[in-house]
């Protein structure tokens, strides 16, 4: 015993030296492990004096590690002696030790876990070894072990006096751990030990049960004045065991007096309240249910509390709400519950009703919310109830229009809410993580639900919810365009709404203004400007005639709005939510062209784009760029010149060198610099107007772009490349330069690329002299990317700049591709990569032929990456969750570039001297690993689709007489036209590409690609569809895997067609007279006999997969016969049929 | 004066591989560990912070997660006085395991503040949504999304845990403690862009999978 002793306190002294400490360990491990272990520590807890508590909690341990030995219901062979034993020294300890005030002085963790070991013998062996369980237990307390029914009387037999507070102490502990072993849903556990556990609670359900009810209620009744403790512990296992005993053993009259009569007592009642809401949310029938809020009377018992308390208001709160959950259950139960129950349960629902309308206007918003299940359950039955045509009963409006004001008021600020200072520019969090502490996010949760409400209450009362809505907010507007708003004083001046508004109203004002017009939109769209009132969209509810929403008033409403001088207001609630109003509703300013000019007047005065509050101040940069972006850049040329002006001094560039290491996953990436990249941005847009005189735009935007141009040469002719990249905070400047000249293009029209042709000389929407500037602008980025190309962050901002100057310039600015793309490639990281592949794949999509030379040229240095990165992990051995993350994008970029090539109809770039070697290189791979990997059903997919494309491309077309673009029906039909008109003047892409490519589809080497390519197909890729989805890893039921035995199938058709004989054999000529292969319609594959794939497969490979011929034939009819979905059902049959 | 800093044993649990070794080396000189390397019983490592109150150490017990590198599990937790449950939010089991944490732990540290800790959350295929994760409501814990490889929210459990030990609700860190660099750093722009392009203009429904055709 001894050495068990010193061999834990070594163990979890965490000053011992580690090779001790694992020799220490190790002993323990053995001690456990021992088949008499847990003799010496049966020993050892019980002995006097007593041990360490430590070691007797490492005891206990080795003593619960034989009972899980036990088996689960304690059977194994030799258990029930040892679980016997260990059974009466436990119980003769408990009873000597526990029952005199010696059980103080042991520590709280050995209590627990005494109490939890005894749990688990119980559970081991109750009943079947140890059927005396609770009796045993509750005896050992004084209590009385009583059964059958419970009168006053029975606890009164009982002598207060013998009862033992240590030993119910104790007791409480064995049946809370009980509870947590056995029944509490939030434990995960297994079929077998779920069926044990309902064996144990049908075995106790007999008489047990019953047993620890008399001992609850004399607990209760005896203790709850001298150990409030232990009678506040009683009422929370009552709670949790009524989910599953007989609630009769509770609910009767000498309990429920009990129980009632503690919602008087202060330490008591908010625990009394709490069993009361478990005993009126157990699960019952409907009838019963209702039964047994009658025999509470709880409406009544509720309406005579005393509330000042605001946490046992909270409590009872809670109450109420279970209680009108489980009557509007009750209400709309049509199968058990009878229609003079319905009545019952609905005149017991308008009773409570008022009390749950008290609850929901207390001033403490945790009273409030704790009623919102009901509220929200009432209204629910309402809507349900409209849906249906039921009118709302007289009683029912009454609630309504009581209700909807309290839900107003509700959505106000709190006068003492923590507004962050001036100084503070705090990003709030939008995660899981809800921190109670934290008022905005509590407050932001309290608004999404009263909104909820008042959304229901506008479906189902529009004509209340419209008049609420509208005189509140146009009170509050006059109330500001008449007396004015304070930003220090949060209340109004008065209360006769004749006086200075207060921000709090202020603030609700525009809050329901956002309301009104977000319910309007998510229900009908906006269309502002659109019939004038009367006559407007006829799709009034019901018929009734009443009035609902409408644009009209919303669009008034926002004229109060912008007239009533609020965007004046400082306070930090104001102009967030004004000006998201108006960047909400811009449809309005389309048609009231007046309103712009105040609104962006606001925006650039001293409560917008230069708000004290530095938190607002970027947010209202982030609407000016939205609501500028969002105006007829017809209309914005006459502003142009001012603008830049206001904000001129707001885009000075100040890089924060601690940015570097702590932009973190939220996209608060740099700081400041983030937001300003909005006011780049909305200056581009400003600029851009076609009808703004050319001359002003150069000078304005001469002045934006000459301190970046200038800022950015001056540090890199500071010094050395290889200084300044040793100098994070120049770095960090010099991308924040680059990045905003991106941004300052990026409000800049993109340009139409045409890439249905090969013709570059489209008309410019640029002025030439701002297309002079924009290259300028673009030799300097790429003259910094390959001095600085080392740098993560230079990469990054060359990448995005250049990106913008592609789709802004158009083909003009495709000579810097190359060297641009050379420079990421050659220096970048892997998370890079995939980002880089996704650029490339939309550059291909957006150019076309156009782009096709230059991608033929970069092919094989980024595949070579690729791998470059993959093969490098591989070799690397075992990783973490993260690395296999960053490498499965790798894999899902790269087969979505590779696809977007095809899809691009670039297929020809394969096929160029340069690459067409390479061909089955390149392709080895996607089909024989990541088309075989199961661990990734979506790039199995990807690669099973780009092989699919890859067959249409050479084997089937190869001419290029039909585009390989994922088609759609209209797409089709509109290609199938043209396809069939070869001789219009069309130009067909793929041709194309191979033009600008300089190569036929017959050049040598094309030729010699496709033929290796063929044999590829027959021994590598067919092989492999049949091979995949056999796998014993592959997962045939999952959605995802069922997508990629689509996949397949679509290959192997595709194949099929590859071999009819006119397509295999000829030069690829005849396919412009084929069906289009993407909408494979059967028959595919021609004459069966000429077939060269039919033959091979029927002949060759299947029988080679140990497939009967018969089978096999029949295989390959079906693959040429049936349709696209009735093949892919036969295949998955198949495959099934096969792997069993 | 050093012997005057408050210490706090803090207990840190959770399923094997949910990153709490990370989370606790974030703090220290350590390397970002790129490789999983299980635990053996339990270290203990010192994590100080300033808060606007004094100094304030957390005596940070790192267990094993793993049954099989056990030790003396529930004996670690004797005068814990605060507790992090860890879980993976990419891994489903990990959480569901989170209430047995919480009953061996509560059985030992009776009455101790705890937070619960969502961790990986900068992986983009997250598997316990925000909305399942209830647990700590029912328990009174704390809960916060973490990033133990881009440092997210690495100080919020140790300021909450702080508030509630001191008992003061207005502590606050005033300096932010000396973290690593973040691995992880999300550069979107293009990606978005790009999804936006591509799915508009070429992610059209497979024509196998569309019920028009």
């Amino acid at each position: 015993m001894e050495q068990i002793e010193e061999a834990v306190r070594c163990a979890l002294d965490p000053g011992t030296n580690q090779s001790v400490k694992a020799e220490a360990t190790r002993y323990c491990e053995s001690v456990k492990a021992s088949p008499d272990g847990w003799r010496a520590c049966l020993e050892l807890f019980t002995t006097t004096p007593e041990k360490t508590p430590e070691s007797r909690l490492f005891a206990l341990q080795v003593i619960d590690a034989m009972i899980m030995g036990a088996g689960i219901r304690g059977n194994e062979s030799g258990a029930a002696a040892k679980l016997s034993t260990t059974r009466a020294a436990l119980l003769e300890f408990v009873s000597t030790r526990y029952s005199g005030p010696s059980y103080q002085n042991e520590p709280p963790f050995i209590r627990n876990t005494l109490a939890h070991t005894i749990t688990l013998l119980a559970l081991a062996s109750y009943p079947a070894q140890w059927p005396t369980f609770v009796k045993d237990v509750i005896s050992l307390t004084g209590l009385p072990d009583a059964t059958g029914a419970l009168t006053e009387d029975s606890a009164r037999r009982t002598n207060a006096a013998s009862i033992n507070p240590f030993m119910v102490d104790f007791l409480l502990k064995i049946l809370g751990s009980l509870d947590e072993e056995m029944v509490n849903p939030a434990v995960p556990r297994g079929a077998e030990e779920a069926a044990r556990n309902t064996d144990i609670k049908d075995a106790m359900r007999v008489e047990d049960v019953n047993r620890m009810a008399h001992a609850w209620y004399s607990i209760l009744a005896h203790l709850s004045a001298s150990r409030p403790d232990l009678a506040n512990a009683t009422l929370q296992l009552m709670g949790v065991y009524v989910s599953w005993i007989d609630i009769s053993l509770i609910v009767n009259q000498p309990f429920v007096s009990i129980i009632f009569s503690l919602l008087k007592a202060s330490a008591l009642r908010g625990q009394a309240c709490r069993c009361l809401a478990e005993i009126v949310g157990k699960g019952m029938r409907s009838m019963d249910k209702l039964c047994l809020i009658q025999f509470l009377d709880i409406v009544d018992v509720m309406n005579q509390l005393e509330l000042g308390d605001m946490e046992f208001a909270e409590e009872v709160g809670k109450l109420a709400n279970v209680v009108g959950v489980e009557l509007k259950a009750i209400w709309v139960d049509k199968e058990s519950a009878t229609p003079d129950a319905h009545a019952t349960a609905v005149a017991l629902l308008e009773k409570l009703m008022p009390l749950l309308l008290s609850f929901l206007s207390h001033e403490y918003d945790e009273v409030s919310s704790s009623v919102f299940t009901a509220i929200g359950e009432i209204l629910s039955v309402f809507k349900k109830m409209q849906r249906e045509g039921a009118p709302l009963t007289a009683s029912q409006q009454g609630f309504l229009s009581r209700l909807m004001p309290i839900l107003v008021d509700k959505l106000k600020y709190g006068e003492a809410y923590p507004w962050p200072t001036a100084a503070d520019a705090s990003i709030g969090d939008n995660d899981g993580s809800l921190d109670e502490d934290d008022e905005e996010v509590m407050f932001s949760e309290l608004r999404r639900n009263l909104r909820a409400f008042i959304d229901a209450i506008a479906q189902i009362a529009p004509a209340l919810y419209d008049s609420i809505m509208l005189t509140t907010a146009q009170d509050i507007f006059k109330q500001c365009n008449q007396y004015g708003v304070s930003a220090e004083q949060a209340t109004d001046g008065d209360d006769s709404g004749h006086g200075q508004l207060g921000w709090v109203r202020a603030e609700l004002g525009l809050y329901l203004t956002q309301a009104y017009g977000e319910r309007l939109s998510s229900n009908k769209g906006l269309r502002f400007g659109g019939p004038k009132h009367g006559q407007s969209n006829g799709a009034q509810p019901n018929g009734t005639g009443t009035s609902g929403p409408s644009i009209e008033s919303l669009s008034d409403l926002l004229t109060m709005m912008i007239q009533s001088g609020v965007a004046a207001c400082q306070h930090p609630a104001i102009a967030p939510m004004y000006f998201e109003n108006c960047v909400r509703f811009n449809g309005y300013f389309d048609a009231r062209r007046e309103a712009v000019t105040p609104v962006l007047t606001s925006f650039l005065s001293a409560t917008g784009v230069r708000h004290p509050h530095a938190s607002v101040r970027v947010r209202v940069w982030y609407f000016l760029h939205r609501f500028v972006k969002n105006l007829p850049t017809s209309g914005l040329a006459m502003y142009s010149s001012d603008f830049i002006s206001a904000v001129n001094d707001l885009l000075l560039i100040s890089a924060d060198p601690s940015t570097i290491n702590s932009a973190l996953t939220t996209g608060t990436g740099y700081g400041m610099f983030d937001s300003q990249l909005f006011l780049f941005e909305s200056c581009g847009i400003m600029l851009s107007p076609g009808d703004l005189d050319d001359t002003a735009r150069m000078s304005l935007l001469q002045h934006l772009f000459n301190p970046l141009f200038t800022g950015a040469q001056r540090l890199m002719n500071s010094r050395s490349s290889e200084q300044i990249l040793q100098d994070p905070r120049s770095l960090l400047q010099i991308h924040h330069y680059l990045t905003a000249i991106g941004s300052i293009i990026k409000g800049f029209p993109d340009v139409r690329v045409d890439s249905k042709t090969v013709s570059i000389n489209l008309p410019h929407q640029l002025s030439p002299s701002t297309a002079q500037v924009f290259l300028k602008a673009a030799d300097m980025c790429i003259a910094i990317l390959e001095a600085l190309r080392d740098s993560h962050l230079i990469r990054e901002a060359a990448r995005f700049t250049l990106s913008r100057m592609l789709s802004v310039l158009g083909a003009e600015a495709l000579p810097y591709l190359p060297r641009l793309i050379d420079n990421l490639v050659s220096s970048c990281a892997v998370e890079e990569l995939s980002d880089l592949l996704g650029f490339l794949g939309l550059i291909v999509f957006k150019f076309k032929p156009q782009v096709a030379p230059t991608a033929s040229k970069l092919l094989l240095p980024v595949i070579s990456k690729v791998y470059g990165f993959l093969d490098q992990v591989a070799q690397g051995g075992a990783t973490g969750t993260d690395e296999i993350m960053l490498l499965q994008d790798l894999r899902k970029a790269y087969l979505t570039w590779v696809l977007a090539i095809f899809n691009s109809d670039l297929d020809g770039i394969f096929l160029i001297e340069q690459n067409a070697p390479h061909l089955v290189t390149i392709f080895q791979p996607i089909a024989g690993q990541l088309a075989t990997d199961s661990a990734s059903p979506p790039c199995q997919r990807l690669a099973f689709t780009v092989l699919f494309k890859a067959i249409q491309a050479w084997m089937v077309d190869p001419m290029g007489w039909h585009t390989l673009t994922t088609l759609t029906p209209s797409v089709a039909a509109a290609l199938s036209n043209a396809a069939s008109a070869k001789d219009s003047s069309r130009v067909i892409l793929r041709q194309a590409a191979s033009q600008t490519l300089g190569i036929g589809p017959d050049s040598e080497s094309a030729r010699e690609a496709r033929g290796q390519f063929k044999q590829f197909v027959l021994n590598t890729v067919v092989p492999a569809c049949f091979e995949t989805p056999t796998r014993p890893e592959f997962n045939m039921a999952d959605a995802q895997a069922s997508l990629v035995v689509s996949e397949i199938a679509a290959v192997l058709q595709m194949t099929l067609l590859a071999g009819r004989p006119d397509i295999a054999s000829g030069d690829g000529s005849s396919a412009g007279a084929i069906p289009l292969p993407q909408l494979l319609t059967p028959p595919i594959g021609g004459d069966l006999n000429q077939n060269q794939f039919a033959a091979y497969l029927s002949s060759v490979l299947l029988p080679r997969m140990g497939c009967p011929t018969s089978m096999a034939t029949e295989f390959v009819q079906a693959l040429a016969s049936l349709d696209q979905k009735q093949f892919k059902k036969y295949f998955a049959a198949f495959l099934t049929n096969s792997s069993q | 004066m050093a012997d005057t800093i408050p210490k706090f044993k803090l207990v840190l649990v959770g399923d094997g591989g949910t990153g709490k070794t990370t989370f606790v080396k974030r703090h220290l000189s350590g390397e970002f560990e790129k490789k999983y390397i299980a635990t053996i019983g339990v270290e203990v490592h010192p994590l100080k912070f300033t808060t606007n109150k004094g100094e304030i150490i957390f005596n940070t017990w790192d267990t094993a997660g793993q049954e099989k590198f056990g030790g003396l599990r529930d004996g670690y937790y004797i005068q814990g006085q605060c507790a992090i449950i860890m879980f993976d939010v990419t891994s489903r089991i990990t959480y569901k395991n989170v209430p047995n944490w919480h009953r061996d732990l509560t059985r030992v540290c009776e009455n101790v503040p705890i937070v619960l800790c969502g961790n990986k959350v900068d992986i983009k295929e997250r598997k316990v949504k925000a909305k399942t994760i209830t647990f700590h409501r029912k328990k009174n814990l704390q809960y916060y999304d973490i990033s133990a490889k881009s440092n997210y929210n690495f100080e919020k459990p140790f300021l909450w845990l702080a508030r509630k030990l001191v008992g003061d609700p207005n502590l606050d860190f005033v300096q932010a403690p000396a973290l690593q660099p973040p691995e992880v750093q999300i550069d979107n722009e293009l990606m978005r862009q790009y999804n936006v392009e591509m799915e508009a203009a070429a992610a059209q429904p497979l024509p196998e999978e569309d019920d028009d055709l």
